[in-house]
């Protein structure tokens, strides 16, 4: 039992680490594009590349005022400063005025600008023995211009390696610890609070989803026109797009009948939810009606039930006492199975109704480049996904006496 | 079946007539403005989406059944690999990583097709797995291994042609789901850009509020010509079970 235990806990920790590869890859290495390009839509503002390299998990910390440069000239004039292996100072010419190898230490490097004479710098006491691979501006690589006779401040920061950027990232999230989003707000509260508000929708539309669809499953089965006539329906219905149903109810009902109003969504409260539960009921109730309708058929094709038919049992019975009880186990894995994906409520439905639960925050946080968000979202749904798959494998258990039994041996 | 090869073969040569040159297009926000526009745009969706629908489908049939192949063919270390980054996929509603993976890439119709392309072959990957364990102790695959055939001829001669169904099937079903994750993605904003498909154009309806101006033509024809190609495509998965 505890080697089972540790086991299925060994299997959901491969599991998260294999999500947390997946966005790491999408959303944090240079695989499809420079991730700070991508956050910062490509812009020069070294204050601004700084910030989203240190979100980013690129580098570890920045000191803005590590040390301090000024410049001398005879005249008033322009430098071009370029810090990677060499701290190299040149003039609009590319005529090279100071060009020190990045000595071991900020400290050293300090006394090797003072020995020069275009350069004199000061260095806090705290970051004189900062090693010579965290020395860099504000962002590493960056030419900056620097007028003479004036201070600069230039900024130490420590570059994380890729590994070590994969195992940080992984424990914060493993610690529940998501970090601040663009706006500096803490991600874990706005996934709380919007995270309600999608479960208002969605749970909601999804019980009456699968009751409806079983409903309608169980009364087309036997009745060849309204089977046929549902079939039609459901699959005209999954052929239109989600988005003209959206667009027509919300023309109909909110902008034209006035029935809802336009931007209610600052709490939960069910009544003024009804519409897009609407919604994402007559969206979502085709697929699932399918799905029941191939159980149903294929449960009423076993032979236990042909059986309880020739035995003369009555139809009601049939469904109670036996369709219904082998149903139970692969339909409450179906719900189990389908639960965590609530979490995200609709994207659609909230994008055009103004919801803000997660499905906005979605939206919102590719709209506004915010990959840490984009990152929690998809980390809490997975988790959610693992611990319902557990749930679903213990339910299938308890209906099912044969996974009790593949379970044992 | 006659008539759905109809349709789908009207798809194809408008599609190509689009990606000729021959209907014009012109790339600007007020490209899908008003009415004169809306079938030359329709006519450009169809282009992207069959383009989005075979390129995406292609590749997660390719990657599936290749992985799934390998997995159960070789098994040990490789298939558990496979395994992991497949359970990994699936724990990520699709909708979700197809978004993710669209934004890592910048967007655009190569960006839409990737993703979904990446996001879908596990399906494909589970069947395939499936289907290669039974088949490798039957009768002809067990007699060719054992007359020294090769492996990659065994899975080409042997093995695909009993899966190839299979394969179809799934082909169709990924298109579909390429061709509606283009809608969603582009009114998002992650999907095609500077390109006219069926999704810009409800987006560009939302965003320009046709329904308000009591304009509803680009809607319609977009939702329709959508419509009819899942049709086409769902009653050709009902003929071929027929």
């Amino acid at each position: 039992m505890i080697k089972q235990i540790c086991k299925n806990l060994m299997s959901a920790l491969a599991i998260i680490v294999g999500v947390h590869l997946i966005l790491f890859i999408a959303l944090q290495s240079p695989a499809f594009g420079d991730p700070i390009a991508r956050e910062t839509q490509s812009s020069n503002d070294r204050a601004l590349l700084a910030s989203a390299a240190q979100r980013l998990g690129l580098i570890d910390d920045i000191n803005f005022a590590a040390f301090h440069l000024t410049v001398h000239a005879d005249e008033s004039e322009t430098f071009i400063l370029t810090i990677d292996s060499f701290f190299r100072l040149h003039d609009p010419g590319g005529q090279a005025l100071v060009e020190i190898a990045v000595p071991a230490t900020l400290g050293e490097l300090v006394a090797d600008l003072n020995n020069n004479q275009f350069v004199t710098a000061t260095v806090g006491d705290d970051f004189a023995m900062t090693s010579s691979d965290e020395i860099a501006l504000v962002y590493f690589g960056n030419e900056v211009t620097l007028n003479s006779e004036q201070a600069y401040h230039a900024a130490a920061l420590h570059p994380v390696s890729s590994p070590q950027r994969f195992l940080n990232s992984l424990l914060s999230l493993l610690s529940f610890d998501f970090g601040n989003d663009r706006n500096s707000r803490p991600i874990s509260n706005t996934l709380r609070q919007r995270g309600l508000r999608s479960l208002a929708i969605a749970a909601p539309s999804f019980f009456i989803i699968f009751i409806g669809a079983f409903m309608l499953a169980a009364s087309a089965y036997g009745r060849k026109r309204l089977s046929r006539n549902l079939n039609a329906a459901a699959i005209l219905c999954m052929s239109l797009p989600a988005l003209l149903y959206i667009f027509i109810i919300r023309q109909t009902f909110v902008i034209n009948l006035e029935w809802a109003p336009l931007r209610p969504y600052g709490d939960p409260v069910l009544p003024l939810l009804i519409l897009p539960i609407l919604i994402t009921v007559f969206v979502g109730i085709w697929p699932e009606y399918l799905l029941m309708r191939s159980f149903i058929d294929h449960r009423m094709r076993k032979p236990f039930i042909q059986a309880a038919r020739a035995q003369g049992i009555g139809e009601q019975r049939i469904w109670l006492r036996h369709l219904l009880p082998n149903l139970a186990g692969p339909l409450s894995q179906h719900v189990a199975l389908n639960l965590p994906f609530l979490v995200l409520g609709s994207l659609l439905i909230e994008t055009i109704f103004n919801i803000p639960g997660l499905g906005i925050s979605i939206v919102e946080a590719i709209q506004h480049h915010d990959s840490n968000m984009l990152r929690a979202i998809t980390f809490v749904v997975a988790i959610a996904f693992l611990a319902m798959q557990a749930t679903a494998t213990l339910v299938g258990r308890y209906f099912d006496p044969r996974q009790r039994s593949e379970g044992h041996s | 079946m006659k008539f759905s090869r109809l349709v789908a073969g009207l798809y194809v040569v408008v599609a190509l007539v689009a990606a000729s040159g021959a209907i014009p297009v012109e790339i600007n926000n007020d490209f899908f403005r008003g009415n004169t526009s809306v079938w030359q745009s329709a006519a450009h969706g169809a282009k992207v989406a069959l383009i989005i629908g075979s390129i995406a489908a292609s590749t997660s049939i390719l990657i599936g059944s290749v992985l799934g192949f390998i997995s159960a063919w070789y098994g040990g270390l490789m298939a558990t690999i496979i395994l992991w980054v497949a359970t990994s996929i699936a724990a990520i509603p699709g909708i979700l990583l197809v978004l993710i993976l669209s934004y890592g890439m910048g967007g655009g119709i190569s960006a839409v097709f990737f993703s979904v392309g990446l996001v879908s072959w596990v399906g494909v990957y589970r069947l395939v797995h499936a289907e290669v364990l039974n088949l490798r102790n039957q009768g002809h695959v067990e007699s060719a291994s054992s007359l020294g055939v090769s492996v990659p001829s065994i899975a080409i001669r042997h093995i695909l042609p009993c899966i190839k169904p299979i394969l179809a099937a799934q082909f169709v079903l990924h298109f579909m789901y390429a061709v509606k994750a283009e809608t969603v993605l582009s009114f998002l904003g992650v999907g095609v850009h500077q390109q006219a498909s069926w999704g810009r154009m409800l987006a560009d309806a939302w965003a320009f509020g046709d329904l308000s101006n009591g304009n509803y033509t680009r809607i319609i024809v977009a939702s329709l010509c959508l419509a009819g190609l899942m049709l086409t495509l769902q009653s050709h998965i009902y003929g071929r079970q027929k």
